[in-house]
């Protein structure tokens, strides 16, 4: 078993300054490993971190204590203590992040936002576009939509392109912010295909799939939000 | 990892009656964006002009990696040294497009002039390499003997990008290069940047007040209150999760589109 993720003690508090410094603890005392090939679905009340947890993963939110080691090209990195542009490393060729939201410059076709990440693996254009566009016909986009700039697709298909995005690249561990939330069945069923076959290449995911049907089918493991003690009372 | 572009240690510029900018360490490497967000008067531009040696440092450093892989101290460079710099390895990029351009010649010659200070005299490929940036920019070539006062602010400030990265700098200023410009000539912009960035692997400081701008442009962001840095590391932990309070009240700030 090949660990790729191994957070230990992790714990946030969100302090509000605009609010006479309320402070919010949201994680205390959270350790969580995944192995190779293994896609652990995080669960707990609304509110227990879930999604703070992902996002401390990919640090995108700061811990205020305990480490986030991230196995990348080989060795391990804290995501805690990386620097600004070794993240970014990380980011590019280990750890993708795929949320609910499309957020991209204006202008810019479906295709070249799906094609994008494989440029950075440098691929050439056309082997990226080609790609793209296997991936976009997968996820039921069109053909002419490829041209496309998404800013006008429906939530749906915005949804897609951004699973296409986020997983087109084989990076080594993909974190998934419920993925599926505002599909229909038939490409609820694609994304359950996409995620099952990112673990048979030894892919390690983290999702929070608030779909219970969703969560059977590519969940190998709960992991349940321990609740931080201030938010227990 | 390669060794960054620009190393910015305890640097300051110093008005005398607070204002400036006061204790700036930074790193930036090949391909980074980095934009600098924060209220007027909360000394960006006087950074951003510290940095490229337009105003004189009152303290600390700034090491630039040429591409040649030697590393110069710019707080202490020869005036002829830096212009030599400033033509070959730098660009930078003005908010308003007649600063940074010549608006008595035309188009063409605005291109070609960085390429004429380096050496370069054969006038059709001189001609040809404009076009070519014209063309990069979305400009006709069939504009290339306009002057730039004939041209709209959104193609005075394209024009301007081409006139800086004709001579493929590594590292480009920008001073809120999207200021004046409608929103569909910033999408226009933005794309043409991120392509140029990912095409040509420069590197790029940006001022902006603009955290849209940031979120999509910049891997890092520095935010500036009073002078001094308040807030840095990766653009979107500091969108997402800002820590200092002053970062906080600009993310709350923010109109949701």
């Amino acid at each position: 078993m090949k660990l790729l993720i191994d957070a230990q003690q992790l714990s946030k508090t969100f302090v509000l300054h605009q609010q006479h410094g309320l402070a919010l603890p949201v994680l205390a005392d959270v350790s969580l490993q995944v192995a190779a090939g293994e896609c652990v679905a995080l669960t707990g009340p609304s509110g227990a971190g879930k999604s703070t947890l992902l996002k401390a993963l990919y640090a995108n939110y700061l811990v205020g204590g305990g480490s986030i080691r991230i196995q990348h090209q080989g060795s391990w990195v804290d995501m805690t203590t990386a620097r600004p542009h070794e993240i970014a490393a990380v980011r590019r060729h280990t750890l993708g992040y795929v949320s609910q939201f499309l957020r991209v410059i204006p202008r810019v076709s479906a295709l070249d936002i799906v094609a994008e990440p494989l440029l950075e693996w440098g691929y050439s254009m056309q082997e990226a576009q080609q790609q793209a566009g296997a991936w976009l016909a997968r996820l039921n986009i069109g053909e002419r939509l490829w041209p496309l700039p998404p800013a006008t697709f429906s939530g749906g298909e915005q949804q897609r392109v951004n699973i296409a995005r986020g997983m087109i690249a084989p990076r080594p561990i993909l974190l998934l912010d419920e993925p599926t939330a505002s599909l229909d069945a038939a490409n609820r069923a694609v994304v359950v295909e996409l995620m099952r076959e990112a673990r048979q290449r030894g892919a390690a995911l983290v999702g929070i799939f608030h779909d219970e049907d969703t969560r059977a089918a590519v969940a190998s493991r709960i992991f349940d939000v321990p609740l931080a003690p201030a938010l227990c009372a | 990892m390669s060794q960054p572009v620009l190393s910015v240690s305890g640097l300051a510029k110093d008005y005398g009656n607070g204002q400036g900018c006061f204790d700036i360490d930074f790193e930036l490497y090949e391909g980074e964006v980095l934009c600098i967000v924060g209220e007027s008067g909360s000394g960006k531009s006087t950074l951003l002009a510290t940095l490229a040696g337009r105003l004189s440092a009152d303290a600390g450093r700034v090491r630039f990696r040429d591409r040649a892989g030697s590393s110069h101290e710019l707080t202490t460079l020869a005036e002829a040294e830096r212009r030599r710099l400033a033509r070959s390895e730098w660009g930078f990029v003005t908010q308003h497009a007649r600063d940074g351009l010549r608006m008595n010649v035309s188009a063409g010659a605005n291109v070609s002039e960085r390429l004429m200070a380096l050496g370069q005299r054969h006038y059709g490929q001189l001609r040809e390499t404009a076009a070519q940036w014209l063309e990069k920019v979305e400009i006709s070539r069939e504009r290339l003997d306009d002057r730039p006062t004939a041209f709209s602010g959104g193609m005075q400030q394209r024009l301007q990008i081409a006139r800086n990265l004709v001579t493929q700098p590594r590292l480009v200023f920008m001073d809120e290069p999207t200021g004046g410009l409608d929103v569909s000539v910033q999408a226009r912009f933005l794309d043409l940047l991120r392509r140029l960035v990912h095409d040509t692997g420069i590197a790029v400081i940006m001022v902006t007040h603009d955290l849209g701008v940031a979120r999509l442009l910049a891997q890092r962001t520095l935010v500036m209150q009073q002078g001094r840095v308040v807030e840095a590391g990766l653009t979107d932990q500091i969108l997402d999760d800002p820590q200092h309070p002053y970062s906080q009240l600009l993310v709350s700030s923010i109109l949701q589109a």
